[in-house]
């Protein structure tokens, strides 16, 4: 918990209500900077006492640092490196150097590299920027226990994120949600990765490789010809597709789809009806329906649709229709979208 | 009954402590997907099945659609939400107890307890609060609040149902200072 953690309360005031804030030792104010903790003076980064013999002179360059410009450091009972700064004496310029216990500077010499530029220590593994003699870069956590390279990576682009000795690919989605599509140790040992049956597959065509194991497809921009291509995926879970093109999606298609429980379609402007199948499928649970403004009668075809459970969608229907439909469907959760949801 | 009590800025502040902590990773592709659980050396833990929704936050989120989650069990276990009803599972997916269809959220373990909005009968979209220790059992003699923070560092500030008073509670439930007279309302 953070030392100035503070509960923000609701309370009515005049009328109306109002954030009013307390501390843990009972004090409260309208004014959260009111309630701040006094400043205290930044604590000073230590060596830990590993009985390691550390050479003077780093103790020296390091001593009385702050913790928040605390130099990062690997160290042991036997060993330690120490990431420093240094100028060159002429240029002024600074540079990372890795340092071992007996402030000798650590040389590497990393398969195909011909320049390093030394940027972080984490866990055990000191991260290096390779530069080949053609100029390619890639990135190398190199272990500092075996003093062996480790994981290699050609680019360490923002949607990597390294958190202790782990190394996570991930992106954000919209409202910033993160999906990890791998994990690898910094070692280079991958701990985390999808199976085909995980996997979401963004197309047809890559998806075939995986038949029959894929669970999951999201296509986007499709003509509704191309989802005859979906008889090949008996052991389809979830489809959605996003700006399909057509009036019709192909009835033969969905009949097949035996274990789908999640159809989502969302942005098919022409889109008039959906096929009878789809009423037959037992397995299908959710239907999420956004943006086709020409779907027609909608409220006969889901009374029909006996397995569904929650139907999320944009459409509109009038009490005497909804009714009817709950009559029918006495589970069924309907959710009308007032905004657009994430996927 | 007033409308919110959070706590500020705990949340961004206490996810980002939590690496430091034996934990696991929740994991899926997709929020069609059910969760799988493993830990930091990847080892499968658990499969929660689709629809089945963790728990991570300490306040209620209206809707959820994270991907990705790093959760402390080592204390206590895990709510999670199917549907309208709420269980704890334990680090190894074994359900540790079905939680009462009158609570419609829980939070997740803290410092001994989970924290549950309990609907409230006479006016919809309501709730009280309530504690539950790590089994699922109605803590401090079953006391609702109309109001009720997590504790933090051993003290919780609520507002019983029993009077307009806010109190700072200890982690056994006891007033150890009634605030009433600094805070309006």
């Amino acid at each position: 918990m953070p030392e100035n953690g503070l509960w923000e309360l609701s309370v009515k005031k005049d009328n109306r209500y109002v954030s009013w804030y307390v501390r843990r030792d009972g004090a409260s104010s309208a004014n959260y900077k009111d309630l701040r903790a006094p400043e205290v003076p930044q604590p000073i980064g230590d060596l830990p006492n590993t009985g390691l013999a550390v050479h003077p002179t780093i103790r020296e360059r390091i001593g009385g640092m702050p913790l928040f410009f605390f130099p990062q450091f690997y160290q042991t009972a036997t060993k330690g490196y120490y990431l420093l700064e240094d100028q060159h004496p002429e240029s002024g310029r600074k540079k990372l150097v890795v340092y071992n216990h007996l402030y000798e500077p650590l040389e590497l010499q990393l398969p195909g590299g011909t320049a390093y530029q030394n940027l972080e220590i984490r866990a055990q593994y000191l991260l290096i920027e390779k530069i080949t003699s053609a100029g390619d870069r890639s990135f190398q956590f190199f272990d500092l226990e075996t003093l062996e390279p480790g994981l290699e990576v050609s680019q360490m682009p923002y949607n990597t994120h390294i958190d202790g000795d782990l190394l996570f690919y991930q992106t954000k989605g919209i409202f910033d949600q993160i999906t990890v599509h791998k994990i690898a140790k910094l070692d280079g040992q991958v701990i985390y990765e999808p199976s085909a049956a995980a996997t979401v597959f963004k197309d047809i065509a890559s998806a075939k490789i995986y038949v029959p194991q894929v669970r999951e497809l999201h296509l986007t921009n499709i003509p509704f010809f191309d989802l005859l291509s979906l008889t090949s995926f008996p052991d389809l879970e979830v489809l959605m597709i996003d700006q399909g093109h057509g009036l019709r999606l192909p009835a033969e298609a969905f009949g097949s789809l035996t274990k789908l429980r999640s159809l989502r379609i969302k942005n098919c402007a022409d889109l008039e009806s959906l096929p009878l199948e789809l009423q037959n499928l037992s397995s299908l649970e959710i239907l999420y329906i956004q943006d086709c403004p020409n779907l027609k009668a909608m409220d006969i075809f889901l009374q029909k649709a006996t397995a569904l459970r929650l139907l999320r969608s944009d459409l509109r229907f009038t009490p005497a229709q909804r009714e009817r439909l709950q009559a029918t469907h006495p589970q069924l959760v309907i959710e009308e979208l007032l905004a657009v949801q994430g996927e | 009954m007033r409308p919110i009590l959070l706590l500020f800025p705990l949340f961004l502040m206490g996810v980002s402590t939590l690496w430091s902590q034996p934990q696991i990773m929740l994991l899926r592709q997709s929020n069609e997907q059910g969760f799988l659980g493993i830990d930091d050396a990847g080892n499968h833990l658990f499969e929660l099945p689709p629809g089945h929704e963790p728990t991570v936050r300490q306040d209620r989120e209206s809707i959820r659609l994270g991907n990705f989650y790093k959760v402390n069990l080592s204390e206590g276990g895990l709510p999670v939400q199917y549907g309208e009803h709420y269980y704890l599972m334990d680090i190894k997916g074994n359900k540790i107890a079905d939680l009462p269809d009158s609570l419609n959220w829980v939070s997740p373990f803290q410092e001994g307890y989970f924290r549950a909005y309990e609907r409230y009968e006479n006016r919809r979209n309501a709730s009280w609060v309530v504690y539950l220790d790590k089994t699922g059992k109605p803590c401090f003699d079953g006391q609702r609040f109309w109001e009720g923070s997590p504790f933090v560092s051993g003290v919780a500030i609520v507002q019983p149902d029993t009077a307009d008073d806010w109190l700072l509670i200890d982690l056994t439930g006891h007033p150890i200072a009634n605030l009433s007279d600094s805070i309006p309302g």
